[in-house]
């Protein structure tokens, strides 16, 4: 982005009338120019909410950091640069080179003041950590890595590894931004001398994106749907057998293999990996029970082999994973049968496995990290694939079974639990949930975090288990208390929960938790939100249109409708 | 080589980029001491700004006026 670009943009995003979204950019060097470019990033990526970017003063990232605090900024951007360890550091002023042991030691001060201060930050954070060159401070050679820099930089190495530790930090990664902005390119020294700005115009661009792309994290994709031959494995399994196709090094076909270990990877955090291949299933069985695999197959769900359209697979695999084709995406190694699919299914997203080009099949698999990884899975990712393969089991014997009889046999238990407005598991669902959605609404972190600030503010999670198995926390709830009326802002409700009766279990839970005659809810339909609709029909005969409405059910209404429900239930605080 | 037409139009967006109060009317007499928010980090920004958009290092001495910067452009890049 060029700069005359990003102004225009950081002025569009100043619209004054529209939802603010507002970030402390820390730094003690003059934020000029990089603070436009976030700005503009800011803009770009958040259309229609009005950006408001403070910082504070030239020359101590500490104090900026204080009044940060006494700003109770909900969103910090933190740029430490070399000079925030000590002044000598920088070129800007003259503290004298001839002690670098004398500089390390006070650098290792300022890091645990530094450390300190962010400690004292419970809101969400991106740091920074130094980006540019170091100035000839140190006495070995330039090529030569000396006791006191290395010192200095395993100081700072470690100040990263404990940030990156803190749950509400997150640390920009030096390697993602080398590969936007080269070293040798960052540094303007002129305008450091004469203005208190370090950076070239191309490193404050690429510095805010990375930055802006890690303060507004894209939602996480849910599944990956991947043809076997020439791509899970090299070769074409019906012509040559199981037990010669290959992903190893000494069959020049490593590159599976390594495709192999990051679906493994990435379903170890609940990521759903499906197959759908033209081959005769029995031959798929055979390939997949290989000792060798680099993946367990038991993560492969679900299989779809036959000798059908792709299409017909993902079909069936989105059906068995109840997710839409926007959250997922489908790999091949043929563009033809990419182009197949996506003619079935446009929002699915589909790439080619370059079965011969090792550095793109890298950048292949760095991508598939990008869209779906997350450091840790939650309890909920990792019962995911589990309880997606018992619930066909459920749905099957339910048709089988009497309805009631059916629900009264599965010794359901229910937790309804009191959340705080942190971005945990109902901010998750809030943010994925599409089907019951009572109004699709979305939230960034801030806003989330802010509507905790009322005092009657409420956020309820519901856990669900059964003899399927556990499902999690599947349901969440929110809103606020007034008087007489619970004011449901946000309720959705994981499709793995459907034909339980969980939905009217929630609704139970807020007329007895609260004790209120009215839940009012704030309803809105979308083009996915079918099942929270057809709820809301069996209480209210005819739903708004476009816009929506508050729709107020009362307590009698309510009570009129609402089956038997066979759960136990723990409401806990 | 720059067409003189080129050079003020690409100028004069370079202005309204930093300068987005300011009506395209007033941009032809813009100058430090008549436009209100135009002080130091101003002059930085409308530097940058200036120098990414026609690829060369403004060395002019002082807070300059569009039309100072737009005849000092014009010697650099016009076409004879």
């Amino acid at each position: 982005m060029k700069l005359i670009e990003a102004l225009r943009l950081s002025h569009l995003g100043a619209n004054r009338d529209a939802e603010p979204y507002a970030l402390f950019l820390a730094c003690s060097f003059s934020p000029m120019h990089f603070e436009t470019f976030v700005a503009a990033h800011l803009a770009e990526a958040l259309p229609g909410r009005r950006i408001a970017v403070s910082h504070g003063r030239f020359g101590d990232l500490i104090n900026n950091l204080e009044l940060a605090a006494e700003e109770s900024a909900q969103n910090l951007l933190v740029a430490i640069e070399w000079s925030d360890f000590d002044p000598r550091l920088s070129i800007r002023s003259l503290g004298g080179w001839s002690d670098p042991e004398r500089i390390v030691e006070s650098a290792e001060q300022a890091a645990d003041r530094l450390k300190r201060t962010l400690s004292l930050f419970p809101v969400p954070m991106v740091i920074s950590f130094p980006t540019l060159p170091l100035p000839p401070v140190f006495h070995a050679r330039s090529l030569l890595l000396g006791e006191a820099e290395s010192r200095l930089r395993q100081l700072i190495a470690e100040l990263a590894r404990w940030s990156a530790c803190q749950a509400h930090m997150s640390v920009i990664n030096p390697d993602e931004l080398a590969g936007s902005s080269p070293l040798v390119h960052r540094w303007d020294i002129k305008n450091d001398l004469s203005a208190g700005f370090p950076y070239s115009l191309a490193h404050a661009d690429a510095l805010a994106a990375v930055c802006v792309r890690a303060l507004l994290p894209a939602p996480r994709r849910k599944g990956i749907i991947t043809d076997l031959d020439d791509t899970l494995w090299r070769g074409i399994v019906g012509e040559v057998g199981p037990e010669n196709v290959t992903w190893s090094l000494e069959h020049g076909s490593q590159i599976h293999g390594l495709y192999q270990q990051t679906l493994g990877a990435l379903a170890e955090t609940g990521v759903l990996v499906a197959i759908a291949s033209k081959n005769d299933p029995a031959i798929v069985s055979q390939a997949l029970r290989r000792p060798d695999l680099a993946l367990h197959p038991e993560v492969l769900f679900p299989v779809d082999a036959h000798w059908g359209p792709k299409s017909e697979s993902v079909a069936r695999i989105l059906r068995a994973w109840n997710i839409g084709p926007v959250d997922a995406v489908f790999i091949d190694d043929s563009p033809l049968e990419i182009a197949e699919v996506q003619s079935a299914f446009p929002e699915l997203e589909g790439r080619l496995f370059p079965k011969d080009d090792p550095a793109a099949a890298i950048g292949l698999l760095r991508w598939l990290r990008d869209e779906f990884a997350r450091e840790s899975a939650s309890p909920e990712d990792k019962v995911r694939r589990h309880s997606l393969e018992q619930n066909l089991v459920f749905q099957a014997q339910s048709r089988r079974t009497d309805t009631e009889a059916f629900l009264q046999s599965l010794e359901a238990k229910t937790t309804v639990q009191g959340a705080t407005r942190t971005a945990d598991r109902a901010f998750e669902l809030v943010n994925k949930t599409n089907q019951f959605s009572i109004n699709g609404a979305r939230y960034t972190e801030d806003r989330w975090r802010a509507c905790a600030q009322r005092p009657d503010d409420f956020v309820l999670t519901v856990a669900y288990q059964d003899r399927f198995g556990p499902l999690g926390t599947i349901a969440m709830m929110a809103g606020h208390v007034c008087e007489q009326t619970i004011y449901l802002e946000d309720w959705v409700i994981s499709c793995r929960a459907f034909s339980r009766r969980v939905e009217y279990r929630c609704l139970a839970s807020l007329f007895r938790r609260f004790n209120k005659d009215t839940v009012s809810i704030a309803f809105r339909p979308t083009a996915r939100n079918g099942p929270a609709q057809e709820l809301l029909r069996l209480f209210f005969q005819n739903l708004p249109g476009n816009g929506g409405a508050t729709l107020h059910l009362t307590r009698d209404r309510f009570e009129r409708s609402c089956p038997t429900l066979y759960d136990h239930v723990h409401d806990a605080a | 080589m720059m067409p003189p037409d080129i050079i003020e139009q690409r100028l004069t967006s370079c202005f309204q980029a930093v300068f987005p109060l300011l009506d395209q009317s007033e941009i032809g007499s813009a100058a430090p001491e008549t436009v209100e928010p135009w002080d130091s980090i101003a002059t930085v920004r409308l530097a940058a700004v200036i120098e990414e958009e026609f690829g060369v290092a403004l060395e002019m001495d002082g807070n300059l006026s569009f039309r100072e910067i737009l005849y000092y452009l014009r010697q650099r890049l016009a076409v004879a």
